[in-house]
């Protein structure tokens, strides 16, 4: 390069109202400034619009994460919430939510890691903090980048039925995901300017930077590649048709007794002696008028109704069948419970967190809402909750119930 | 060498918009830890922390530092024009052998539910990586047959 005419020094800079960073690098170009991290990460991968991209779709697949992930977090808690109540309807609607949730989390194991990877030298950028704003920001990016890790990999975890640590998952996750999405909101504030350069149509149209290797765009499809391979190797535990190429599911949905998987066996539950029990009785009591106790055969006496709906578990998989039973509706009618609040469902099982579910009004009320007794045509398995289990549309599979032994009712 | 281009890290330097972020955000960092670590059914709020800060240290200290170790390794075993091929074969087959860890461990098996991790996952992680690097290999050999491009600058490439 020749010496550029008019060349000034820095001091000559800054007395002309340059800022000392800039003044330093107008005066002896990138190289006099570039930090030691730039020496010593030379790809030209590390680059200002590959950041924002991957940013950006990243930042999509963490807000679509956190919306159905709030949606999962309702559905199984208190749900008398109102307007925020779990509706009924559409009967997919949480099949669809939980399993975008596992998919898009999934797909983001890629993204997050190119993303780390392309900003991996600004860990050791010098100076290490620049201003203010600039520790602030830095400071941020521990709960973020340790949030996100976290969320990801307790997540692919959790689904596997693996629990290596002593906290409880479903608070951990759902409470850390506050914290990133804050620690988030942070660092788009510190980001904004040079992420909307990045994705700026000057930036798109700039030729590629120099170097071999792959290209900017090569290296984009690559991690979108990876991304698109490890959803189709996963989803299939949700979308039935990939199942014969998601090789790495936790789940096959048409695994399992009856062609249904099963989460909490009957021998998990301890449930073995009780559910075989011929003297079985179904109660239904609390704010009613006649309580009930029905038997099996009572309750095969009743009139049945089928409803196709879907099993979709909290970890993602999902599968779909043909239930037989009685409508909880007309269990509560013959009662004769009024005005129903919640109606507890308590299970035959004696300990454990899923033991018993809540039905909120809009639910108890639906007419596919059953006391399932069948599989198609066939009697429950055991590990499908013989003899009734509870099955309403659109809730999480940990809320419908097995083994019922009790419905209480709240007006 | 051409002017350079805004630079990764060129962060904002703290306007009124960067402060607004920050105080709202860390305040729902600051809110969400406090109610996580009070939070009735936690469980361990230590175990919480060291899995939290431990996935961070396993990146920094160990995953990152094994890809820049790798991207070394391609730089001097695989010829330039190879390259691409070879990096987008790797990014995709790391990824999917990532993802596939816990299932390929199954750590969560229990004998009472055979519905939990039912297949084959080493056939399986086997089969998808077969297929990735057949795929790297077509996009090798379809590199190596292209003409070769005007020379380019040299440029050592990098990591």
């Amino acid at each position: 390069m020749s010496t550029a005419p008019g060349r000034r020094g820095v001091g000559e800079r800054i007395a002309a109202g340059e800022s000392r960073r800039r003044a330093l690098e107008g005066a002896l170009g990138t190289r006099g400034v570039v930090p030691a991290s730039r020496a010593a990460f030379p790809s030209r991968l590390h680059d200002e619009r590959i950041a924002a991209i991957l940013g950006l779709a990243l930042g999509i697949a963490f807000a679509v994460c956190f919306a159905t992930g709030l949606v999962s977090h309702l559905a199984q808690h208190p749900l008398d919430l109102g307007l925020l109540s779990m509706p009924a309807e559409p009967a997919w609607l949480y099949r669809v939510t939980q399993g975008v949730h596992v998919a898009t989390g999934t797909a983001a194991v890629p993204l997050l890691l190119a993303k780390l990877w392309t900003v991996y030298p600004l860990l050791f950028a010098e100076p290490p903090v620049r201003n203010a704003a600039h520790l602030v920001a830095r400071i941020a990016l521990v709960p973020l980048v340790a949030g996100a890790i976290f969320l990801l990999g307790s997540g692919l975890v959790n689904i596997t039925g693996w629990y290596p640590w002593s906290f409880s998952f479903p608070v951990a996750h759902y409470f850390t995901a506050w914290i990133v999405m804050g620690a988030l909101l942070v660092h788009v504030g510190a980001i904004w300017a040079p992420a909307r350069r990045g994705l700026s149509r000057a930036a798109a149209r700039a030729p590629e930077p120099p170097g071999d290797g792959l290209s900017r765009r090569g290296f984009l499809g690559a991690v979108a590649a990876a991304a698109g391979a490890v959803t189709l190797l996963t989803a299939g535990q949700t979308v039935r048709p990939l199942r014969g190429v998601s090789l790495l599911a936790p789940r096959d949905p048409a695994v399992g007794p009856q062609g249904l998987p099963v989460n909490k066996t009957a021998i998990g539950a301890g449930v073995i002696e009780t559910a075989r029990d011929p003297g079985f009785a179904l109660v239904v009591d609390g704010d009613v008028a006649r309580p009930l106790r029905l038997s099996l055969a009572d309750l095969e006496a009743l009139p049945q109704h089928e409803a196709e709906l879907p099993i979709a578990c909290v970890e993602g998989w999902s599968a779909s069948a043909r239930w037989g039973g009685v409508r909880v509706r007309d269990l509560l009618e013959l009662a004769g419970a009024g005005e129903v609040r919640e109606v507890r469902v308590s299970s035959l099982q004696e300990r454990g967190s899923f033991r018993a579910s809540r039905l909120n009004a809009i639910h108890a009320a639906h007419e596919d809402t059953l006391l399932a007794l069948r599989i198609g045509d066939a009697p429950l398995a055991l590990d499908h909750g013989f003899p009734c289990r509870l099955i309403a549309p659109n809730r999480p599979g940990v809320q419908q119930t097995k083994w019922v032994a009790r419905l209480e009712v709240r007006a | 060498m051409s002017a350079p281009g805004p630079r990764l890290g060129d962060e904002d330097d703290g306007g009124l918009r960067f402060w607004l972020c920050a105080v709202i955000g860390l305040g729902v960092v600051v809110i969400a830890t406090v109610q996580l670590a009070g939070a009735r059914l936690i469980g361990s709020v230590g175990s919480w922390a060291a899995y939290l800060l431990g996935g961070l240290l396993v990146h920094d200290l160990l995953l990152a530092p094994a890809v820049v170790l790798i991207s070394i390794a391609l730089l001097h075993l695989v010829p330039s024009r190879l390259r691409p091929a070879a990096q987008a074969t790797l990014i995709v087959a790391g990824s999917v052998a990532l993802v596939a860890i816990p299932v390929l461990g199954g750590w969560g098996r229990r004998p009472d539910n055979p519905t939990l991790l039912p297949r084959d996952y080493g056939l399986g992680l086997a089969i998808a990586l077969a297929v990735i690097v057949a795929a790297g290999l077509v996009g090798a050999a379809r590199a190596a047959r292209a003409p070769r491009a005007p020379a380019a600058p040299r440029d050592p490439g990098g990591w």
